[in-house]
């Protein structure tokens, strides 16, 4: 008797405990995939990756002027509220294939004085590693029919925008480098008589046959200075694949891209000049969301520093228009 | 008065409410004897060790009495005189009733057979066989709280007790049960009366063949089965045929008021299973997504309940009852991208990564409630098995319910009671149902029964709300094992 009470407590017991079962939801990864943040860092960037897609996304929050002319027998003249103009000769545009042709064609023209424009267009202040001081980036593209246009041989187009006060006598045409999507570059002009740069009172007035990227700018002189290397250390989750870093100085107008140093899975700048306040921005880009940190730093010289100075930057999540807001303040 | 007469007066005087006791334990010690003996089912607990005995006396007596009833048929049709005292009128007695000795049968409830009380007058001892004499000559039987007397009339000797039950008349020689014409008149008429007399001062008998005598031997009252199958079939058109089975007597009726006007409460609890029906109108899509998504796992109910059974075995009960209905709802979503992200020690998130893959979601139902059962039935059974067939009524007092389901797109949704108001939640109060059942008791001792009842709920409403299109309610069977404990 003993033994059909305890079975029969035995089943019930059974049947109690069957309907105490914990309610799951589970989350099972596709297989071949990685099941955590990216740490790694790759040789080649490219456009699929995160990085990519943040300069995209950073270059698209800078207004585009456009406008059109008539391609004809008569000269044509763009004015533009922020002060660009632009002027372009008689015939002065072909096709890709070197075709003259006429009718209208689309102006598009973006002047970036802000350094905070140059972090987001992706546009840093340095020609083969030298630093920069730049009185304003130009960028002019010519299109008919969605296709771009070349300059017809021997046209030159003019294009005029603000000095700053005071005048910086010293400026150079440097003409932008786009041969390398990972790195750009600014080289200086070497054709000074196709594409001159003369400063007046009031503009710097470039004449040119080159569309695109054009610069006026001036070496840093750096005779007689000390410089140094600013690193960024990041958390692992931060690499090549997915941010960005520049140092943004304070005092001029100069922007320098640190790069991916693969070996040491760091952000590394060139040779900076010691004493200068300078701006360490980090931008990331993961998943749908967005990481940044800044940091005020004063580069020291490096016999202080065993080499290089390092900045402990620890971007956290942030939007696209904070960013947007913050570089509008360097 | 004769001397005979004034001895029986004063033996009669002297015994008028003799009622010896018999010991309370000697029925239970045989049923424990034959409980030792584990039964392998409801049927072969009827076949235990006291009704195999039962039946094989019932197979030797009814053999023998049709034996001797038959020779006695196929011999002399003429009839005795009633003073003929001959030991071959004398049958094996049912129950001895000795009105010097006063035996008296058991006090229980089990097979007994009405006493075959012949009348004496010399030694007043009645020893079932009917040796009737003329005159009023009364002889006291005494049985369990019953104070009987025998007396005989011109051609009928009357054995009256003073039990409300029964009266026999034995006539003129052995038992018979009627007094046809080309009978044997050797045969005791089983009669009733309520002691009334007609204007003869005879007393108005009724004959009643449901009569089951009181006191006596076992042997006795097996007897009595034997002698009134046999008297029933001679007492047809033709002879006593005896059946493929022998003699057999009739299979004994179970005691209809074995737990008659008592009050039980019974504790219960059991595993149920739900059939689910889910319609919707015109066959949606929506209507097999549903389906598909969840499946009846489990259900039980427990409760407590109070039973009174009448005397007539008619029984009421009403009680609290707990159902729950486990079931289980599951959800898969393909090409799903999980963001996950990185939160340091301060709690900043400093980084967020994705993962495409699959979810699988496992939720499960409870569909829970109170209701009040209200039932009628008829019990029946012997001294340790009981039956009782009832059916009625079940109110839902209130029901609420916790999980998910699918919602026309296809989503989960949360259905718990309480957890806002969606058009997806069930109702708090399912309404009406039907439940109707079959418990078996088996009792233990003489407060506990152990009960089984297996049981059939059918709900008569669904349990959606009305706003939505879709109808779902669970109809459940089940099986509620428990105890009874006798109140009395």
């Amino acid at each position: 008797m003993n033994r059909k009470i305890i079975t029969l407590f035995l089943l019930a017991g059974s049947f109690f405990f069957a309907s105490c079962q914990k309610d799951s939801d589970v989350f099972v990864p596709d297989p071949s995939q990685i099941n955590g943040p990216d740490t790694n860092w790759y040789n080649t960037i490219t456009p699929t990756m995160p990085v990519s897609l943040l300069k995209t996304n950073l270059n698209s929050a800078i207004p585009v002027y456009t406008d059109s002319f008539e391609v004809n027998a008569n000269p044509a003249y763009i004015i533009t509220t922020f002060g660009l103009q632009c002027g372009f000769p008689p015939h002065c545009c072909v096709t890709a294939a070197g075709q003259a042709i006429t009718g209208f064609v689309k102006v598009e023209l973006v002047l970036v004085k802000k350094k905070g424009d140059m972090v987001q267009l992706n546009r840093p202040t340095t020609s083969n590693g030298r630093l920069l001081i730049s009185g304003g980036e130009v960028f002019i593209r010519l299109k008919q029919n969605g296709q771009d246009v070349q300059l017809a041989p021997n046209a030159k187009i003019q294009v005029r925008f603000p000095v700053d006060i005071p005048i910086a006598t010293q400026m150079k045409l440097f003409l932008g480098d786009e041969s390398n999507p990972d790195y750009f570059n600014w080289l200086p002009n070497t054709d000074l008589v196709n594409n001159t740069l003369t400063i007046t009172t009031q503009n710097y007035e470039i004449q040119t046959n080159h569309l695109r990227w054009l610069n006026a700018d001036y070496f840093y002189d750096t005779t007689g200075i000390t410089r140094t290397t600013l690193t960024a250390t990041l958390d692992p989750q931060f690499t090549n694949a997915n941010t960005t870093a520049y140092a943004v100085f304070k005092d001029f107008r100069s922007v320098v891209a640190l790069t991916g140093d693969i070996g040491a899975r760091k952000f590394i700048s060139g040779l900076l000049p010691v004493g200068k306040d300078i701006t360490i921005v980090v931008i990331s880009k993961q998943g749908n969301d967005y990481f940044m940190d800044h940091k005020l730093v004063t580069t020291i010289s490096p016999s202080n520093t065993p080499g290089n100075q390092t900045v402990l930057v620890k971007p956290v999540i942030t939007t696209l228009t904070d960013i947007k807001a913050f570089l509008g303040t360097l | 008065m004769t001397n005979n007469q004034r001895f029986d007066e004063h033996i009669k005087e002297q015994f008028n409410n003799y009622t010896p006791d018999v010991h309370p334990r000697i029925w239970e010690n045989i049923a424990a004897q034959r409980d030792k003996k584990k039964p392998a089912g409801f049927w072969f607990s009827i076949l235990n060790s006291r009704n195999i005995l039962l039946l094989s006396a019932l197979l030797l007596a009814g053999g023998s009495g049709a034996w001797w009833l038959i020779k006695n048929s196929t011999g002399n049709n003429s009839t005795k005189p009633v003073s003929e005292n001959t030991a071959a009128n004398k049958i094996t007695p049912a129950v001895a009733v000795n009105t010097n000795q006063n035996t008296t049968a058991p006090e229980n409830n089990a097979i007994a057979t009405p006493p075959t009380v012949p009348a004496n007058t010399a030694t007043n001892t009645v020893t079932g066989a009917p040796e009737s004499q003329p005159g009023n000559t009364s002889v006291t039987v005494a049985g369990p709280s019953a104070n009987t007397t025998i007396t005989n009339s011109s051609s009928i000797t009357h054995v009256r007790t003073r039990s409300p039950f029964f009266e026999q008349d034995i006539q003129n020689g052995p038992i018979a049960y009627s007094k046809k014409q080309g009978r044997d008149n050797n045969r005791v008429k089983i009669k009733t009366t309520d002691g009334t007399l007609d204007e003869n001062n005879n007393e108005v008998t009724n004959v009643n063949n449901d009569v089951l005598p009181v006191g006596g031997t076992l042997l006795s009252r097996l007897l009595y089965g034997t002698e009134k199958m046999a008297a029933t079939r001679r007492s047809a058109e033709g002879p006593l045929v005896p059946n493929a089975f022998g003699f057999l007597p009739d299979c004994p009726a179970l005691e209809k008021n074995a737990a008659g006007n008592k009050k039980y409460i019974e504790f219960y609890a059991g595993p149920d299973f739900g059939f689910r029906s889910l319609k919707d109108t015109g066959n949606s899509a929506y209507l097999q997504k549903r389906k598909e998504s969840t499946k009846f796992t489990s259900a039980y109910s427990a409760g407590v309940r109070y039973t009174k059974v009448f005397s007539n075995g008619i029984s009421v009960r009403g009680g609290v009852n707990y159902s729950q209905i486990n079931e289980k709802f599951t959800f898969v979503q393909g090409n799903l991208v999980q963001v996950t992200y990185i939160i340091d020690a301060n709690g900043d998130t400093t980084g967020s990564y994705i993962t495409t893959g699959t979810r699988y979601k496992t939720t499960h139902n409870k569909y829970r409630s109170i209701d009040v059962p209200l039932m009628v039935g008829y019990e029946l059974g012997n001294g340790r098995l009981h039956a009782n067939i009832n059916a009625g009524a079940v109110v839902n007092v209130y029901s609420w319910q916790r999980g998910e389901v699918l919602d026309t797109t296809y989503q989960p949704v949360n259905i718990t009671t309480g957890k806002g108001s969606s058009p997806y939640q069930f109702k708090t109060n399912a309404g009406i149902g039907f439940m109707g059942a079959v418990s078996v008791y088996y009792k233990l001792n003489d407060k506990i029964h152990v009960m089984a009842e297996p049981y059939y709920r059918h709900n008569f409403s669904q349990m959606n709300k009305e706003n939505l299109t879709i109808k779902q309610k669970y109809n459940t069977v089940g099986v509620k094992v428990g105890i009874r404990v006798d109140l009395r």
